[in-house]
């Protein structure tokens, strides 16, 4: 069965940037960082790279432009989800300011790399499933599932590569 | 019909408030209200933990400025080991403020040429499709490319004061956990040609240069819009500078006369009370003197330039002696020269980190002191957005056993209620229609105090920006949504 992650469309030598998005001290926001850290513990392709911060932000698209692939992975709250995991491509889009936030959506991120820095990295969004969202450490049992079974995906993927 | 507007914006990381406007039949304002709708109590969270885990622990408050929290609690916890945060070594306390300032420099800089610049350079009526980082961007490249090294460099001074980009771990009990290396001096001084201390120096003055001349041009608006007296206050150094980092407390009403001055921060509960009103769960600080109708306050940069006698940078001194010209040395209340405020900071941030990176103290000497433990401690510094308060105390068993946090965006709760209540009584009072460009308004005037209501409401969520209009009875006229982060 074909993995999901193949839409990533990884070609030999690519380099590839997988950033970690979210809050670890608000439960299941902490998920795009407990996938970094795992995935740290794993031995990656070599020019891949980790990274992992509470929110995007302007200078993360001067981070990306020297990268082919960015896959951004980031606790996905909508009710709407299915299954452990999804990954959609993000479209450039200039994001409006938005009232007291201090965050960029991925799109802005992508569409400042683009005016700025002239280069079009493939982005990736990776959403996982969480249903826990208070202040303290640790995952839901729903968000643990999804990140192992988000794991398993990315390493059989990752078996392919090699 | 009488009619309700309401503002709701949420992002995941930063918390839950909302602006409500109540029109009557005659769309008067009959009411206007920034409203905090959830609360989650970190202070709990830390209760129970011992206590040299809380200046890691309250960088999880949120993302947007977890370096103050780390060296407010790490001064609260100096106190619990015995130290008073004057006490430091001469290394440590250079490292703290190295790291305070590289906060402060990226904090200004995005809240500036993120947030505010599209207003200013746009105009908030302008259309919201140009109205955006982007449409900065295309009008203004090298200026964002500018802000862009600005905010890394920034992050960089962190990393490498606090150990980490995010959680770092620098600050500890009584001192500072490391040295700055003299690669890392030298990478920041000299080792990047696109960006270095300062090539920062230069560019926070075209920053402030690009307010100045938008000022010029639009002195009316800038003057009055959102414009009202306070009270203020800020800590100040014992000869009466601006000391982000350290000093006493200093409060002063809208002439400029002294409310208390040179306050040891360890007795801030005798000075201030914090208010709950039925409606937001945002308290209401005051000065308990004066009571609540007469005590509310503003921190944050238009309050400590009020505060504070002179400003211990040269450059950044010269620009502070011109902006309290403006206003013949009076209090300075017009709510938009706050972003004229944050500018003069950034540059006295972008000189002091450069002159501090030349200090030998940051790259020998001894790392910390150890005093007699007590049970009971206070930090209080300067936070981007305003004076933060951590106080805690500590049980025989060394676990937190009680925690209170003032974040500067809670001082400022009644300010924003007041800069709301302004731009509806001034530009939607009477209107019989609510265009874009005059909700606009509404945010610029909270915006201007760059809010951040993940500490003030410890709350998270994720939803689009829904505008509804409402009658009486609550029922939905009208609504408009906008994409959330």
């Amino acid at each position: 069965m074909e993995s999901p992650f193949e839409v990533l469309a990884i070609k030999t030598g690519e380099s590839i940037l997988i950033y970690g998005i979210g809050n670890v001290g608000r439960q299941d926001d902490g998920l795009g960082h407990r996938m970094i850290e795992n995935l740290e513990q794993k031995s990656l392709p070599k020019n891949w790279q980790l990274d992992a911060n509470y929110q995007l932000n302007a200078e993360v698209s001067l981070q990306i432009s020297g990268f082919d692939v960015i896959l951004f992975v980031d606790a996905d709250k909508s009710s709407e989800s299915k299954g452990p995991f999804w990954i959609q491509p993000i479209v450039a889009r200039a994001g409006q300011v938005e009232f007291s936030s201090h965050a960029m959506s991925a799109a802005s991120v992508v569409a400042l790399c683009e005016e700025l820095y002239h280069k079009k990295p493939r982005c990736y969004y990776l959403g996982i499933p969480g249903s826990e969202w208070e202040i303290g450490e640790g995952l839901g049992e729903l968000a643990e599932e999804n990140l192992r079974n988000t794991q398993v995906a990315f390493e059989k993927f990752l078996e392919t590569l090699v | 019909m009488s009619r309700k507007i309401t503002i709701e914006p949420i992002t995941r990381v930063e918390g839950h408030g909302k602006v409500t406007i109540k029109l009557d039949d005659q769309n008067k304002v009959s009411e206007a209200r920034l409203h905090v709708v959830e609360f989650r109590g970190f202070e709990r969270f830390v209760q129970g933990r011992p206590y040299w885990e809380a200046s890691v622990l309250v960088q999880r408050l949120c993302g947007i400025c977890p370096v103050s929290h780390h060296l407010c609690a790490s001064k609260a916890l100096d106190r619990i080991v015995g130290v008073s945060s004057d006490e430091l070594t001469p290394t440590a306390d250079k490292m703290r403020r190295l790291m305070h300032y590289g906060q402060f420099f990226q904090s200004h800089v995005l809240h500036f040429f993120y947030l505010a610049s599209p207003d200013l350079l746009f105009g908030v009526n302008s259309d919201p499709a140009q109205r955006n980082i982007v449409g900065v961007i295309k009008a203004f490249p090298e200026l964002a490319k500018k802000a862009v090294l600005m905010r890394k460099f920034g992050q960089e001074i962190i990393q490498a004061t606090a150990g980490k980009k995010i959680h770092g771990t620098g600050a500890i009990p009584g001192g500072i956990n490391r040295h700055l290396t003299v690669k890392e001096k030298d990478h920041f001084i000299s080792g990047a040609a696109d960006y270095n201390a300062n090539l920062m120096v230069d560019w926070a003055l075209e920053g402030l240069e690009l307010f100045k001349s938008y000022h010029k041009k639009n002195q009316t608006w800038v003057d009055g819009f959102a414009s009202f007296e306070s009270n203020y206050m800020s800590l100040v150094r014992k000869d009466g500078a601006l000391d982000l980092y350290h000093g006493g407390l200093r409060a002063i009403d809208s002439e400029g006369n002294k409310i208390f001055d040179h306050v040891d921060y360890q007795e801030y509960h005798k000075y201030i009370t914090e208010e709950v009103r039925s409606w937001s769960y945002m308290k209401f600080p005051f000065f308990t003197s004066l009571g609540p109708s007469k005590g509310w306050y503003r921190v944050g940069p238009l309050a400590r330039l009020n505060t504070c006698d002179f400003i211990p940078s040269p450059l950044a001194q010269k620009e502070f002696e011109n902006y309290k010209a403006y206003t013949s040395g009076k209090p300075n209340g017009n709510s938009m020269h706050m972003h004229w405020a944050r500018l003069i900071e950034t540059l006295h941030a972008a000189e002091m980190i450069r002159d501090l990176l030349i200090d030998p103290d940051l790259y020998s000497g001894e790392l910390e002191k150890k005093g007699s433990r007590r049970s009971e401690g206070v930090g209080v510094l300067e936070a981007p957005r305003g004076t933060l308060f951590h106080h805690y105390k500590v049980d025989e068993n060394d676990l937190i056993a009680m925690c209170n946090l003032i974040v500067s965006t809670t001082s400022n709760n009644e300010a924003m209620n007041r800069s709301v209540k302004w731009v509806a009584d001034h530009v939607l009072d009477g209107q019989s229609e609510i265009p874009e460009g005059m909700l606009n308004q509404v945010e610029v005037a909270i915006r201007a105090y760059d809010p951040c209501l993940s500490c003030a409401t410890h709350a998270v969520g994720q939803m689009p920006l829904i505008v509804n209009l409402e009658d009486e009875t609550g029922k939905i006229l009208d609504q408009k949504v906008r994409d959330g982060v």
